[in-house]
């Protein structure tokens, strides 16, 4: 090896075995860290397997799981023939991975969901440009509109399940209804009171999805699609919509501050219809909670005369009055202690019928007066006042009624006309209904049954009776008593059915204001029929009617009628034959002469010629004058006193014969 | 040119005794652990990637294939290294080396292909990361030259700078790609053959001082890695950005428990996981085989470096030792950054799982390397090792 002179190296050249055990020494040191590092790792991998911190975990169940739980379907709500008040409509949601999406079909993509959904197509293809795996294209589409995108069968694109609660009938019983919030729970309501049943439940499903929303490994957990249940009301949807549509009427006519109508069988005890005014459209809920207020169930108010029925019931079933015993109502006035009651029209002797009939403050006493607290107070309670119904509804109130052993004579007296005490509407539909019902007060019903997915009843309820409050003979009494209220020269002509006997009573309660009596009435009617043979009871009360009459007579007898006769046609009972030749009579009739009005003169009125006027007639035209009028006979007016043009005044009698 | 060749080292190879050149068995184990990593690699693959894969390409199995082929590739060119003799390796060095850096070059020309702005790649055919083969043949070529200095490590001004110099061309083309993973790994490869070639102890610590100044710098430059190199420490700092992808594999690993859900019901691929049959593949594992899963790689690798340095250990010469020990380097440096990332432990970095992670120019380079490993297993180790541990 021939090579170029190299001067002698500065630094020596290591001996090869120097080199090599040095080098072998670091390769296995190398190897080691190298070893070490990796086993440090592997730990470190294991602690995230087996114990992994908070965090993630929390990050891990919000991504996989806390998304993936889907409310189940809230169940129906329906009315007593099937038909569907409250539903839960699908409303899908359509989403796509951009990322799944190839560019030879993009465009024909991008134009197939712009048709579909109704969006622009520029719109479409900027969300199919971002970079992510999940873009919501639309929310709440309708069920067709999912079903077409489902037919695409595109990779990229899917649809969400989703569902909104709906109410088919808008503001139909909205107040029984209720409603449902945005987290899904059930507010007012049956809704509410049975959102244990309805509401599908949000943990029985259980379901890991991938990050497009898909289900990864099938469902953990039992997923039913229908597991909210059905709940069967007894609300007749059409006598509904008649109660609701008689409501709007008071209102339309005299603007009261509220409304509200029932309608009960009287053999089961069945809330057939329950309107409120004001209402409101679950559909579409506003924020004010007046409208949401189910009155009847949630005011306890003073009720006034409608209570008169139940003082006279309980004298007559005990024994101390019958059904034309002689009751001196003593010219008007009567003294209690130091105290005065007084009727608004005088009366002096009349029956005991006449008392509801011209519905006398003083009459109605001496009956609590004579049977004595305890005995009344007991027959008051037995016909469910001061005692919640049960109802399955929310808020119900008791009432409030005096205790027996400390009321004073006035307070006994006044609580026989219903002043000094509260009730609901509710109870004073159902303690009218036990009077139609032989005596015997049936638990309010508003759910007959709840069935399962299956069809299964999971639940039912039976029309239940509490109690015989008076025997079957007294509450025909009574019965036949009330229909005198409803006839020529009772209170609440207003309230005929024609073809039907009914028998009712009227009330107009003052309302009490900060602790005294004030200005503000609820005028209140309720009755039954047909009397003879009782089918439904009808309670309407109007709070606070701001325009024309104030008397429950007026305000509210007239949608009583309404109601009643609608009620009689939906629920197929025939008329009365004898009444309905009357009607047809009537209407013969009527339109033959000019309306029966009476002019004013001198502060008081003139007497117009009543000669060949039917009886009713004569009765509704004279009524509202405060005149008093003396009957005798029936049919057509033949003979008055005084003579047709003679001025007279309030409170004076006219006497009419009719034949 | 103080770089003269020593009596004993590659360059004068031919004049060594036939015997000591005569072949033994190569090693088994290494050959084994080698296999089985890219037999369970490909599993994963299938089991990380078909849903995805038949969303983008409408097969489930294309990424596998792809794997299989890459994998193919790598064992043809490595079998033709086994059958080659031993000198073949320090020959294919200068070679190597020259097309490496011409390869580099052509990922600037019309040939590059850039993704999410690094230019990593050319087109011949198919997408080829040079960076890849880049770090075989600094490998070869420095271990050639280290080698060739034999005994002369102490040398600094003579020996080691100019090694520097051999090393830098490559640093730097792939660092202006950019691609700073792979710049710290070939970094990390020059100080691991100048640690086992004899650099001095007290260059070395010198050496890491300015390497970790380098990082620092380099980390400064740019301000996105910065935070991939300080946002591992808290991933939750930002679960939406960029500490999206570990929290995702935590998740994933979160699920595993000891024996996992089973292959293929991971739920971090299905697009919770990005790279999951990539980077992620080891969450995947974890995830879908649990502990037992993990603890397979964990110890697949753990027996790698074992019998990659156990090789170097036993090389006929200096030379072997530098290759045995770069490349056992190289796939151990790779393995713990790969899984210190999805652990939480090192910053994002972008490297693959050796075997594991889909990614074809990296398994060719793989499979090459190991081939290298066992040709170098082959030779008997020299008298004084033999002497020593018989």
């Amino acid at each position: 090896m021939s090579r170029l002179y190299v001067p002698p190296v500065p630094i020596p050249v290591e001996s090869p075995e120097l080199v090599r055990d040095r080098a072998r020494r670091r390769t296995r040191g190398l190897g080691a860290l190298f070893a070490l590092a990796l086993l440090g790792i592997g730990a470190r991998g294991a602690v995230l397997c087996l114990q992994p911190d908070t965090q993630t975990i929390r990050q891990a169940s919000v991504q996989r799981w806390g998304q993936v739980t889907i409310r189940e379907r809230r169940g129906e709500v329906l009315d007593r023939t099937g038909r569907r008040l409250a539903t839960s409509l699908d409303t899908p949601s359509v989403a796509v991975d951009p990322v799944a999406v190839r560019a030879e079909d993009r465009e024909e993509l991008i134009a197939d969901l712009a048709r579909i959904l109704e969006l622009d197509a520029s719109d479409v293809r900027t969300k199919l440009a971002r970079e992510t795996r999940y873009v919501r294209l639309k929310t709440k589409v309708h069920p067709a509109t999912a079903s077409a995108i489902q037919t695409l069968d595109h990779p990229a694109v899917w649809t969400h399940r989703d569902a909104r609660r709906y109410y088919p009938e808008a503001g139909l019983g909205s107040q029984v209804l209720g409603f449902v919030d945005s987290n899904g729970a059930g507010r007012g309501g049956l809704e509410k009171a049975m959102d244990s049943y309805l509401d599908g439940g949000q943990v029985v499903m259980q379901r890991r999805r991938d990050r497009r929303g898909l289900g990864v490994d099938g469902d953990q957990g039992e997923h039913r699609p229908d597991a909210g249940m059905t709940v069967h009301t007894t609300i007749d949807r059409s006598l509904q919509r008649v109660a609701e549509r008689a409501l709007d009427g008071v209102v339309e006519r005299h603007e009261p501050k509220a409304a509200f109508a029932v309608v009960i069988d009287v053999k089961t005890g069945d809330i057939l219809a329950l309107a409120n005014r004001p209402t409101f459209n679950p559909n579409a809920l506003g924020t004010d909670p007046a409208p949401r207020r189910n009155h009847l169930v949630q005011d306890a108010i003073e009720p006034g005369s409608v209570m008169k029925p139940f003082t006279i019931a309980a004298a007559i079933e005990e024994g101390k009055l019958e059904e034309f015993t002689p009751v001196d109502c003593e010219g008007g006035a009567f003294y209690i202690g130091r105290t005065r009651i007084r009727d608004d029209h005088p009366h002096g002797v009349i029956t005991a019928t006449e008392v509801l009939k011209y519905s006398s403050n003083i009459g109605s006493a001496k009956q609590a007066l004579n049977l004595g607290p305890d005995t009344f107070i007991d027959y008051y309670e037995d016909f469910g006042f001061g005692h919640r119904t049960g109802i399955e509804l929310p808020g119900e109130r008791s009432g409030r009624m005096r205790d027996p052993a400390k009321i004073r004579p006035i307070e006994l007296a006044t609580t026989s006309y219903g002043q000094g005490m509260t009730v609901t509407g509710l109870q004073l539909a159902m303690a009218t209904a036990s009077l139609g019902n032989d005596g015997v007060l049936m638990k309010p019903r508003i759910v007959t049954e709840i069935t399962d997915a299956d069809g299964l009843p999971a639940w039912t309820m039976k029309p239940t009776p509490v109690r015989q409050v008076i025997s079957p003979t007294t509450a025909r009494t009574v019965s036949r008593m009330m229909v005198s209220v409803t006839e020529p020269g009772g209170t609440a002509t207003r309230a005929q059915v024609p073809g039907y006997q009914v028998a009712g009573k009227t009330g107009t309660a003052e309302k009490v204001e900060n602790g005294v009596y004030s200005d503000a009435r609820i005028g209140s009617f309720m009755g039954f029929l047909p009397a003879d043979r009782p089918e439904v009871a009808i309670v309407v009360s109007v709070d606070e009617p701001q325009k024309g009459s104030r008397y429950g007579g007026i305000v509210a007898a007239p949608a009583f009628a309404e109601i009643g006769i609608e009620s009689m046609r939906i629920l197929g009972i025939e008329p009365d034959p004898e009444l309905e030749a009357e009607v047809e009579q009537l209407a013969d009739t009527k339109d033959a002469r000019d309306p029966l009005v009476l002019a004013r003169r001198d502060g008081g009125w003139e007497l117009p010629d009543l000669r060949g006027r039917p009886l009713r007639e004569v009765l509704a035209g004279l009524q509202s004058s405060g005149l008093q009028i003396a009957v005798e006979g029936s049919g057509h007016a033949v003979a008055q006193s005084p003579a047709p043009g003679t001025p007279i005044r309030d409170g004076e009698l006219v006497a009419v014969l009719f034949n | 040119m103080s770089a003269v060749p020593h009596p004993q080292s590659p360059a004068m190879q031919g004049s060594t005794p036939r015997a000591a050149a005569k072949g033994q068995g190569w090693d088994w184990v290494l050959f084994g652990t080698t296999l089985g990593l890219a037999a369970f690699g490909l599993l994963m693959i299938l089991s990380a990637s078909s849903s995805f894969a038949d969303l983008i390409y409408g097969d489930s199995l294309t990424f596998v294939v792809r794997q299989v082929g890459a994998l193919c590739i790598g064992a043809t060119v490595g079998a033709g290294i086994l059958l080659s003799p031993y000198r073949t390796l320090s020959r294919l060095a200068l070679p190597a080396y020259i097309a490496a850096i011409v390869g580099l070059m052509l990922v600037f020309s019309p040939l590059g292909v850039t993704v999410k702005g690094a230019t990593r790649w050319i087109w011949i055919g198919v997408n080829l990361q040079v960076s890849e083969f880049a770090k075989l043949a600094l490998i070869l070529i420095l271990s050639n030259y280290l080698a060739r200095n034999e005994g002369r490590l102490h040398d600094v001004v003579g020996v080691v700078l100019p090694s520097f110099g051999v090393a830098a061309p490559i640093l730097l083309l792939v660092f202006v790609e950019p691609d700073f993973g792979t710049t710290v790994v070939l970094s990390g490869l020059v100080g691991i053959l100048l640690i086992v070639a004899g650099l001095r102890l007290y260059w070395v610590g010198a050496l890491g001082a300015i390497a970790v100044a380098g990082l620092a710098l380099m980390g400064s430059m740019a301000e996105y890695r910065m935070r991939r190199l300080t946002s591992f420490l808290d991933p939750f700092a930002d679960p939406a950005g960029d500490g999206y992808q570990v929290i995702q594999g935590w998740i994933a690993m979160s699920s595993g428990g000891w024996t996992g859900r089973g292959l293929g019901t991971g739920v971090a691929q299905s697009g919770f996981l990005p790279e999951a049959h990539t980077d992620f593949i080891s969450a995947v594992v974890a995830e879908e085989l649990g502990v037992i899963g993990w603890s397979i790689v964990i110890v697949g690798y753990i027996v790698l470096v074992w019998r990659g340095m156990r090789v170097a250990e036993r090389a006929p010469d200096l030379f072997g030792t530098l290759v045995a020990a770069g490349i056992t380097g190289m796939l151990a440096a790779q393995a713990i950054v790969n899984l210190g990332v999805v652990a939480g432990v090192a910053p994002a970095k972008g490297l693959v799982l050796p075997f594991m992670s889909y990614g074809a120019s990296a398994a060719v380079n793989h499979t090459i390397s190991v081939a290298i490993l066992l040709r170098i297993s082959m030779m008997r180790p020299p008298e004084s090792l033999a002497e020593a541990r018989s």
